[in-house]
């Protein structure tokens, strides 16, 4: 049976504990995240990791102007505390669209790095990815989630493999 | 305080005020950030009824000159004995000391320590040291790149400001990520801004005498202006 609200809240606190956001914002990130519309599924596999499941990740080729369905994705955020740092990592997993072994345009298989039996992805687009980092390691990961969201509907120069590669939206199936 | 000095720092003495000023202040870092928050201080009159202590192990060289505050007569120098040189010519009652061998325990520091420096592994090892410095009163500690500046002002001697600190900080690793590939990483405008966060930082404690309910955390982002600050006093429910 899914975890409820409420146990998952608990998990998300526990998950999230940061000595710069109190228990009242951080109860606020997990209402946010639990609503974000773009989030069908949240679980914790473990004390250090959430998995969250996206929807269908859509974005826009700055050549052609179409709109390419990237795929839905497994996003891994990993944060724990070693020492006095809080280490901070996120991953991707493709669960409908890989191609020619990519992820996504941006995100490169990483060969030794698994993830819960998956071959997960690291992004290569530098724009942001601290702000990121800085989200996860203070514990707001609905901003964090919000930034990668974004992240994964960008396509921008020099991609791994280009976006024609990935299916056209039809026209009125898919909205960005 | 001499005559000359009185005029000098007259028109800002209700912002601060360098007659009453007397705690020693550390620059640890003498390149980019600490070389114009060491010109911006005697510039504001600290220096005066205190000691400006640099520390840097290196030397200027030319491509120094894009963002640092130095002329080419000091290329080829220590970074500490040309600016404190430069210094002495903004103000010659500037009283300076300088270290010019790395900085590696913080016994040596007291007062208003500024962290200017590359690394997050050398900020952290200094800052470790500096806990158990009880001379040390306060510390601004900076780090910018080409996109953003924040400037952290925080008590060592509180385990709250200490906790939030470690939630900020990072390995190198992740550090150099953030360039990107190609990416401009000291610009002189982002210097001069993180350069501002830090001295209105330095202002509020000066005026102060406390780093508690401060702007502990100021953050601008370069490209959107977008600015925040936080202050790290409530006591959040953290377990």
């Amino acid at each position: 049976m899914a975890p409820s609200y409420q146990e998952m809240l608990a998990e998300y606190l526990d998950f999230t504990r940061s000595p710069v956001r109190d228990r009242a914002e951080r109860r606020k990130d997990f209402a946010e995240l639990w609503r974000n519309p773009e989030v069908q599924a949240l679980k914790f596999i473990s004390t250090d990791t959430l998995v969250i499941g996206t929807t269908m990740m859509t974005a826009r080729c700055y050549e052609s102007g179409a709109l390419h369905e990237i795929g839905e994705f497994l996003i891994f955020i990993v944060r724990y505390r070693t020492h006095r740092m809080w280490k901070c990592e996120f991953w991707f997993y493709n669960i409908t669209h890989i191609v020619e072994g990519k992820h996504h345009p941006h995100i490169i298989t990483e060969e030794k790095r698994k993830i819960a039996g998956h071959l997960v992805g690291r992004l290569c687009i530098i724009d942001g990815q601290h702000s990121v980092y800085q989200a996860i390691r203070t514990g707001n990961i609905s901003e964090a989630t919000m930034r990668l969201i974004r992240i994964l509907k960008t396509y921008q120069t020099w991609p791994f493999l280009d976006i024609s590669h990935w299916p056209k939206v039809e026209q009125g199936a898919v909205h960005e | 305080m001499s005559d000359i000095s009185e005029s000098f720092f007259f028109r800002h003495r209700s912002v601060f005020s360098a007659s009453v000023f007397t705690e020693d202040v550390h620059i640890v870092g003498c390149g980019g950030m600490g070389s114009h928050i060491a010109q911006s201080l005697v510039r504001m009159g600290v220096g005066e009824k205190s000691t400006i202590h640099l520390w840097d192990d290196d030397k200027f060289e030319f491509h120094n000159l894009a963002n640092q505050a130095i002329t080419t007569k000091y290329v080829g120098e220590r970074k500490v004995s040309a600016l404190a040189s430069l210094l002495r010519q903004i103000n010659l009652n500037c009283k300076t000391r300088e270290n010019s061998h790395r900085i590696s325990k913080a016994g040596g520091l007291s007062g208003v320590v500024f962290i200017c420096i590359d690394t997050m592994s050398d900020r952290i090892q200094i800052m470790e040291s500096i806990e158990r410095n009880p001379n040390v009163s306060v510390v601004i500690e900076t780090r910018m790149s080409s996109r953003s500046g924040v400037s952290y002002c925080f008590d060592p001697q509180s385990s709250r400001h200490i906790d939030c600190w470690w939630t900020h900080t990072y390995t190198d690793e992740e550090a150099d990520e953030q360039t990107g590939c190609g990416g401009t990483v000291s610009i002189i405008s982002a210097i001069l801004g993180t350069t501002m966060l830090a001295l209105r930082q330095f202002e509020d404690y000066a005026r102060t005498g406390s780093a508690h309910g401060l702007r502990n955390r100021a953050y601008i982002d370069y490209d959107t202006f977008r600015t925040s600050t936080a202050t790290w006093e409530s006591e959040p429910d953290w377990d």
